[in-house]
């Protein structure tokens, strides 16, 4: 049987932080969740700030080990990766990561020579300038020479998205994060760097794991949706259904949230509005959490909290009242 | 670790920043006269005796001399070599020292940053120049002495700059990128977040070289200066007696050397920060 | 001051330099813009399109090595180039307020939110009692739909959500009955939620209280909800000017139907079908004086070497672009 390229089951992060002076409140960042990501399929974790999926990008890159739960990776434990020298060098060249801010995730002292160098300089892998012209070319910065002397405020926003991708394709990774590859750009350019990555998942044969608040963005490219609110997935499933047949009352109010860029349908569907703010992640209600915001919530969501279940194929949500919902 | 200067239009950086290029002049006129002394006088700062008495400025001894009859010219210029070397090397170590640590407690935080503070406040919490004294009397008023005591307790303040840099640049997204390609902690530090420092660094190496000059000069007036080279703090102290006979000359030129000197270092970091602002570079 | 006939806002040949000894940056060229009372107009760019500064210079909040020059700025019959700055402060904390894309930043981190607006509507009311005044801050939370007044008063900024923050700056903003809000990005920090709670919020209160609102945006989907005209600015120049329908049934500049074709695709779903023209470069290499948008245009050509003029299309619609039919 081929092996998950991601295997994740009851992941937990929790991070401890100091409030006041000697108190420790725990922060459930991540909260049981379990993922299946195959090899060549692009798998989107959606959720608003707070909901732990930026922390899900950090496991899955291994920066940080979960605090308990199984994360595999092609059958192979991070636990055991993260203690192994050896392990740990072949998983970082097999995963590597796109950051939100072009700005911030290339170091401006460098030129982008210098960046596109470092992963084979680190990685003692002989390279020599067509590779890296060939980098360039193939994440669309034509003609490369013209940009490798370049420092970082040199270039535009689009482009320094493009280096990162660059920088992050170099070492042929198997598993690439994405995260919030396109929110920090203008929106002509957002478009491009989309119809990039789908052309380079192909060409690299990639595995994607996309982290993002940008629902309709992921119609695109995404195979698998994957909705976190409050450290919990609520709902997991094939991209289709889930932007055709949202079953989560959150998932279809988030997806209602959009404002469509055309002033006739904006103007005649007002947006449904979901009250309320998300809850915090140190103290999370009881039951389910989101109870708070919901209007389908009775005493059953207060007090117990809902499993996943299976909707329709591979499809789950998690919600007592899915019927009243659907209708 | 290399600076990138390559891309900054020398003619323009000195049109535009007048501190600097004051400074760079005020720094060669100065620099020229110390490594050219021995050429540009044939008289031994230290001796004592080429006049009888205090002699005013004439064309035989250009700054006159002391009550002494030492040459006031030649201890000025040979103490351009005194205040620069003290200066020099205790900055380097300074600096040194401080990168190094600041750059260990920022990077990995936790109890060796907590280690780090605690140092730091405790030499910030006591008034350096009476530490300094302190020091020089029990150990000795030799030149290296003064150097190392100089530079042992200036560099907490600076280290506490780095780490600061450090704590800001080692959050930013290009380090987690280096992180995810595989790149060692050493690497990142020193490749990564090092030349990110470095501006700021500069900055405070100028003010550190400045401050070094003064207390060498104090430490000289007070008695507490290596004897065996001239300084100008010492011939400070040796003005406060000539100067009731109206020996004004002793007190003039040493005291001149030491505030060009100063004012020159401090424009130096003045026009160094207006350089290294990346948002200036273009 | 009521002026019974006439625009809120008219503001013509607006220009804004950033200078300093090392840069001089032309923000904003020649932009002229009206807004009649109660309209909500959007101004719509992509990042360095100038239009923050152009809302921002309209009320002379720029810092001051930007220089602003027009031929005149009138607002609700006010001079505004002429009136000194007592005036001016006065109509800005009464008759124009800002809301921005930070609220917590801009609220004071170490006095408590209901001494903030307290404060903030003793300002504009000298005869206001302390405890009216607090009376008058648990009625405007209200307003913002917040539903636990006392609470929220209590706090300090730095205890409030993002969007809790917004609605309490929104509160201070139309607490003293403004004509113009301008609202500067004021959902782009937000989640999706609760950024369509706050448009909702928005379009609510310019009902209430009669309001109109300026829009900066970046966002097609946000203007299209508020919106009844809208001005899209490209490297400080406004390019194409419109009602919010006829801007997306008819875009006439390549580069309104470039964002509109984007906006949508990536709405739907669809960037695969975009056409490959739409790019960071274009044809023309641009020269001096050409047309800002020639060199990632596709229809760009010879003429594009001279730069084209805002020019009438259609009743409504003014287009900056030498290839209007």
């Amino acid at each position: 049987m081929n092996e998950a390229a991601i295997f994740a089951e009851d992941v937990k992060k929790y991070y401890t932080v100091k409030v006041g002076f000697r108190k420790k409140a725990e922060i459930k960042a991540v909260d049981g969740i379990s993922l299946i990501v195959r090899e060549g399929e692009s798998h989107c974790i959606v959720g608003e700030s707070g909901s732990g999926k930026t922390t899900v990008s950090k496991l899955v890159l291994g920066l940080e080990p979960p605090t308990s739960g199984t994360l595999k990776f092609f059958g192979e434990d991070l636990k055991e990766i993260l203690v192994d020298k050896n392990k740990l060098r072949a998983f970082r060249k097999s995963v590597q990561a796109v950051f939100q801010d072009p700005y911030s995730s290339l170091n401006p002292r460098k030129t982008i020579k210098e960046i596109l160098e470092k992963p084979f300089k680190v990685h003692q892998i002989d390279y020599n300038s067509s590779i890296i012209e060939s980098l360039l070319q193939d994440v669309g910065m034509v003609p490369p020479q013209a940009f490798l002397d370049r420092y970082v405020h040199q270039i535009s926003g689009g482009q320094r998205q493009r280096v990162c991708i660059a920088r992050a394709l170099a070492l042929k990774p198997k598993i690439v994060t994405l995260d919030e590859p396109t929110a920090a750009l203008d929106v002509t350019i957002k478009a491009q760097i989309l119809n990039l990555l789908i052309d380079l998942k192909s060409k690299y044969n990639l595995t994607y794991v996309i982290i993002s608040h940008e629902l309709p963005l992921l119609k695109g490219i995404a195979d698998k949706i994957t909705v976190m609110y409050a450290g919990k997935v609520i709902e997991q499933g094939p991209a289709k259904n889930i932007f055709s047949k949202p079953h989560h009352p959150y998932t279809i109010g988030l997806l209602e949230s959009i404002p469509p860029p055309d002033p006739k349908t904006a103007k005649e569907k007002p947006l449904p509005v979901m009250e309320g703010e998300p809850p915090s992640p140190v103290n999370p209600p009881p039951g389910c959490r989101f109870h708070t915001r919901c209007p389908f919530a009775t005493d059953v969501c207060r007090k117990e909290e809902p499993k996943l279940s299976e909707v329709e194929k591979e499809h789950f949500t998690a919600c007592f009242h899915l019927r009243n919902v659907v209708q | 670790m290399r600076l990138k200067l390559s891309n900054i239009n020398i003619k323009q950086t000195l049109r535009r920043s007048r501190s600097l290029t004051l400074s760079l002049i005020l720094l060669i006129t100065i620099l020229f006269l110390g490594t050219m002394a021995s050429f540009l006088t044939d008289k031994d700062p230290l001796k004592t005796g080429y006049s009888t008495g205090l002699t005013p400025p004439n064309s035989d001894f250009l700054m006159g001399t002391d009550q002494l009859g030492r040459d006031v010219f030649s201890w000025t210029i040979y103490g351009v070599r005194t205040a620069l070397f003290v200066s020099v090397t205790s900055t380097t170590l300074t600096v040194l020292t401080a990168v190094l640590v600041g750059l260990f407690a920022g990077y990995f935080g936790g109890k060796p940053d907590q280690l780090l503070m605690r140092i730091t406040d405790f030499f910030l919490s006591i008034p350096r120049f009476i530490l300094i004294i302190f020091a020089v009397i029990i150990f000795g008023p030799t030149l290296l002495n003064i150097i190392l005591i100089l530079s042992i307790f200036s560099w907490p303040s600076i280290a506490r700059i780095v780490r600061a840099e450090v704590f800001t640049i080692k959050e930013r997204e290009y380090i987690q990128a280096s992180r995810v390609i595989g790149a060692s902690n050493i690497d990142i530090m020193f490749n990564e977040i090092l030349p990110n420092v470095i501006p700021p660094m500069l900055v405070a190496s100028a003010l550190q070289m400045s401050d070094a000059i003064l207390v060498e000069a104090a430490l000289s007036f007070l008695g507490l200066g290596d004897p065996n080279v001239p300084s100008w703090g010492r011939m400070l102290a040796i003005a406060r007696q000539a100067i009731y006979a109206g020996g004004w000359w002793t007190l003039l030129y040493p005291a001149l050397f030491i505030t060009i000197s100063v004012l020159a270092i401090n424009l130096l970091a003045d026009g160094l920060n207006d350089i290294l602002n990346p948002k200036t570079i273009r | 001051m009521e002026v019974e006939n006439g625009s809120l806002l008219d503001v013509q040949n607006l220009n804004v330099t950033y200078k300093s000894t090392i840069f001089r940056v032309d923000a904003v060229k020649d932009v002229s813009l009206t807004m009649e009372k109660g309209e909500c107009i959007a101004i719509v760019g992509e990042s360095g399109s100038g239009k923050s500064t152009l809302a921002m210079a309209v009320m002379k909040l720029l810092p001051p090595y930007a220089a602003v020059t027009a031929d005149k700025i009138m607002f609700n019959g006010v001079d505004i180039l002429k009136v000194n700055d007592k005036e001016l402060s006065k109509i800005r904390g009464k008759d124009v307020t800002v809301i921005f894309q930070d609220p917590i930043s801009y609220l004071n981190p170490i006095i408590s939110v209901g001494d903030q607006m307290v404060e903030s509507l003793s300002s504009h009311n000298d005869k206001i009692t302390k405890k009216e005044a607090y009376e008058q801050a648990i009625d405007l939370l209200k307003k913002v739909r917040i539903a636990d007044p006392e609470r929220i008063l209590k706090m300090y900024p730095f205890q409030l959500s993002g969007g809790m923050a917004q609605r309490v700056f929104i509160a201070m903003a139309v607490s003293a009955n403004p004509k113009l809000l301008i609202a500067d990005e004021p959902t782009t920090a937000l989640d999706l939620t609760i950024q369509a709670q706050i448009l909702k919020l928005l379009n609510a209160l310019r009902k209430e209280f009669n309001l109109s609102i300026m829009l900066i945006t970046h966002d097609l989907g946000l203007a299209s909800y508020i919106a009844d005209r809208i001005y899209v600015m490209f490297n400080g120049k406004v390019v194409e000017e419109d009602l919010a329908e006829g801007i997306f049934s008819k875009p006439v500049h390549p580069y309104t139907q470039m964002l509109i074709a984007s906006s949508q695709a990536i709405y739907h779903g669809r960037t695969r079908e975009l056409s490959k023209t739409i790019s960071e470069m274009g044809k023309v290499e641009k020269g001096r004086k050409a047309c800002d948008f020639a060199d990632r245009c596709d229809k760009a050509s010879e003429a594009c070497y001279t730069e084209p003029t805002l020019v009438k299309y259609n009743e409504t619609k003014k287009v900056r672009c030498w290839f209007v039919e």
